[in-house]
């Protein structure tokens, strides 16, 4: 099946050093679908990874064992632990769009698909830097409504 | 490569993030983060560790790890403390909602034993009444480093 976009970055925030999207690969976006749920299910923790995102997309780099974790390879674990333990996975890009950084999305679960999860954004880490050194390659950034 | 940037009406996630964003639980998160991180890296910049630090504050290296956790209720009484240990001052202060600005070292308007080491936030004030009292006195400031 031929997409629009063969990548599609949703915007979710604009820090003062980094955006915050989520990556779609093909018509796929696994950390805007687990945002999704867990916006309906468990809006604490929503609101708190939420939280977390905005803090570190306004700082050059930041590192944390617990709630920033470094998992190797440039992805990193954002974990919640209460009232639910919930883990976002995402990395950075400094350099597609040129002046502008990015913090990318690339996954979510829960604590019991972590193994799965982790393996998940990895292979959609590798399938996004992979595609963005090809000349062919088309990728759609969809900014914020309102913003400047 | 080829990169399209569109504006599109927001998505139910992203005005679903927007308030998340602004909401207090995700506040009491980022500023956690914050200070754990601005005394992390205080530590790095002293050369103290996580133990040396517990020595210095005189609490048990638990303490300390659950301090540095940012997960824990952190204290006004630990961070002065934390602080303290790595030769450096707690400051704090309370900004009117959306106002923007930055810190500036307060020049003492009177006598003072502590001359040099009180911050106040300056915003850019759009109107006196923003900042109340404090925009009159940095104005003030400001007109006499004119003279």
């Amino acid at each position: 099946m031929k997409y629009e976009f063969d990548i599609e970055l949703t915007t979710l925030h604009v820090g003062s050093v980094h955006r915050v999207v989520t990556l779609g690969l093909q018509g796929s976006d696994s950390a805007e679908s687990f945002l999704n749920d867990l916006e309906s299910q468990d809006k604490r923790s929503f609101k708190k990874i939420m939280g977390r995102l905005r803090y570190v997309s306004d700082v050059g780099s930041y590192e944390h064992k617990v709630k920033f974790r470094s998992l190797g390879g440039g992805l990193f674990e954002a974990k919640v632990m209460k009232p639910k333990a919930v883990r976002l996975y995402v990395f950075y890009d400094r350099k597609t769009l040129g002046d502008e950084s990015m913090i990318l999305a690339a996954h979510g679960g829960e604590k019991n698909s972590q193994k799965r999860d982790i393996e998940n954004a990895r292979k959609r880490k590798k399938r996004y830097e992979t595609l963005i050194k090809q000349r062919d390659t088309s990728l759609q950034l969809k900014e914020k409504d309102g913003e400047a | 490569m080829k990169i399209t940037r569109t504006k599109t009406k927001a998505t139910k996630l992203q005005k679903a993030v927007s308030r998340a964003m602004e909401s207090v639980e995700a506040e009491i998160e980022y500023r956690k983060m914050e200070v754990v991180d601005l005394l992390a890296r205080r530590m790095k910049e002293q050369g103290v560790n996580k133990g040396e630090l517990a020595k210095r504050m005189g609490v048990a290296n638990s303490r300390v790890s659950m301090l540095l956790s940012g997960d824990s209720n952190l204290t006004i009484d630990s961070l002065v403390r934390a602080g303290r240990a790595v030769d450096a001052d707690l400051v704090q202060t309370f900004v009117p909602r959306g106002q923007k600005g930055v810190w500036v070292e307060r020049k003492p308007t009177v006598r003072s034993d502590r001359a040099g080491i009180v911050y106040q936030f300056q915003g850019k004030i759009s109107s006196s009444a923003d900042l109340g009292l404090a925009a009159t006195s940095v104005a003030r400031e400001d007109a006499e480093d004119a003279a």
